[in-house]
């Protein structure tokens, strides 16, 4: 399949002319819920081919923005362990937590190895017998479930050295809470690929509840426009629905295997979220069963959290300011010298704003 | 090629001094951390082109990565999936992909 029929110029002019006609200059704010469309959002300029009258936020989507400090701290504390071996996947080594960072501990000496996927790390455990491998688990449902395949085969196979910290996330839970919280939203773009293991009915409840349109959109310019075209109808005809443009990936329940081995491997908690706060059953946990893969059962001392000053990172996921007026943006904080998280991940809004909107 | 390197939040990039870099003191150069700008791989489908059991390997645009298929019921070689942190996580479904194509088709054409 052509993927560049999905970017077609002429197309998304098409598409951003429907947009401004059918919208009638009527304000409407749309927040784009995950990480990588704030990230093509900015890549491909899709704000310049909206009226002035359609604002798009960012959403809480970036899984390393939303970690909290609490979870980077308790990963360093791990890594100064003797005999471990912490495996991370590559953007959480510069997050910054309360007073260092796995970058920085790697410097130190510490061993900590960036993986590809989770079956690396668990490759890794099998190869390195006299120690402790512990993969840090960060991700909404879309990375989740990698995860629990490979608790699953570290129990089926007895890999009784590897386990993981579990700070994984689920996406609906924060998009309830930010549906009646200060931001007015008139629809949200849904993330194609924790949709694509959660399903678009997982999202039935905000247009019911709250009576505001959902849009599962692609990762394409024109699927992103066309999300946004499918949000203003919504929104000028006055009926909300959970609609699915990325209907090529994503299906109504989801992929149910998936499913199957997640909640096989992971029940649901409460769980902390930067900027957000502890929400409720909007985490997951190893289930007691998978308790030897836990890495919740090695005792360390974890620092108290301590946010960076004057970083503006949980007002900037919850859609209440720009990276621009946060008095780092920029200055102290850049993509190689971050301050907060959100200008670490490739996804997060700042480093977004940096990389797009600074040059 | 080297296969793209995995994030957490589905990035990938095939840098490694992005990530295995220690942080510089501040003012030296910072251009020697230039990040491969590759997110678009999540969202391209790869073709199943080898299965082993659970595992195999996927393919897009001559690049050739290890995946597992852990999280998919039947998959079959020449099947586009979407690859995620290692994984295929959803098949592609060419007839709405199809559809969808058509559907911007006609917006062009009603313009
Ligand atoms: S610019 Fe830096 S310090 Fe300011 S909110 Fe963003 S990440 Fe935090």
């Amino acid at each position: 399949m052509d993927q560049d029929a999905f970017r077609e110029p002429a197309a998304a002019q098409s598409i951003s002319n429907a947009i401004a006609k059918e919208a009638q200059g009527r304000p409407m704010v749309f927040m784009e819920v995950c990480g990588t469309h704030t990230m093509a959002i900015a890549r491909h300029g899709i704000a310049a081919l909206l009226p002035e009258n359609i604002r798009l936020i960012s959403g809480p989507g970036c899984p390393v923005c939303v970690t909290p400090n609490s979870f980077i701290d308790r990963a360093v504390a791990l890594a100064r362990l003797p005999d471990t071996v912490i495996a991370t996947f590559g953007d959480m080594m510069k997050v910054p937590g309360s007073s260092s960072s796995l970058d920085r501990e790697h410097a130190l000496g510490r061993d900590i190895r960036v993986v590809a996927s989770t079956l690396e790390a668990l490759k890794l455990a099998r190869k390195s017998p006299g120690k402790q491998v512990i993969f840090l688990g960060v991700g909404f449902e879309t990375t989740a479930p990698t995860v629990a395949v490979s608790l699953m085969e570290a129990q089926k196979s007895g890999v009784g050295n590897y386990s993981v910290l579990c700070g994984h996330k689920r996406m609906p839970p924060p998009m309830e809470a930010l549906s009646s919280g200060e931001v007015r939203i008139d629809g949200y773009l849904c993330p194609g690929h924790v949709s694509a293991i959660i399903g678009s009915e997982a999202y039935r409840f905000i247009p019911e509840r709250f009576r505001i349109g959902c849009v599962v959109s692609g990762f394409e310019p024109l699927d992103i426009l066309q999300s946004i075209l499918m949000l203003v109808r919504q929104v000028r005809s006055g009926r909300c629905s959970v609609e699915v443009e990325y209907a090529r990936v994503v299906r109504p329940a989801g992929n149910e295997k998936a499913l199957g081995i997640l909640s096989a491997a992971f029940e649901t908690c409460d769980s902390e979220w930067r900027g957000l706060g502890n929400i409720r059953g909007s985490g997951f946990k190893i289930r007691k069963t998978l308790a030897a893969h836990d890495a919740n059962r090695f005792q360390v001392r974890v620092e108290p959290p301590r946010e960076a000053e004057g970083c503006l990172c949980g007002k900037v996921l919850k859609g209440l300011v720009q990276p621009t007026e946060c008095r780092h943006f920029g200055k102290s904080c850049t993509p190689d010298f971050p301050v907060g998280p959100c200008m670490v991940s490739t996804e997060g809004t700042c480093a977004a704003y940096y990389k797009y909107h600074l040059k | 090629m080297k296969a793209p390197r995995q994030w957490a939040c589905g990035e990938s990039s095939v840098c490694e001094k992005t990530v295995r870099g220690v942080r510089l003191p501040r003012g030296l150069s910072r251009g020697w951390r230039t990040q491969k700008d590759s997110a678009m791989c999540l969202a391209i489908p790869m073709k199943v082109v080898e299965i082993h059991g659970d595992t195999g390997e996927v393919e897009t645009g001559g690049v050739r990565q290890e995946a597992g298929f852990q999280l998919l019921a039947d998959v079959k070689i020449g099947d586009y999936v979407i690859v995620h942190a290692g994984f295929a996580i959803q098949k592609l479904d060419e007839a709405e992909a199809l559809e969808t194509l058509a559907l911007f088709n006609e917006l062009k054409k009603a313009n």
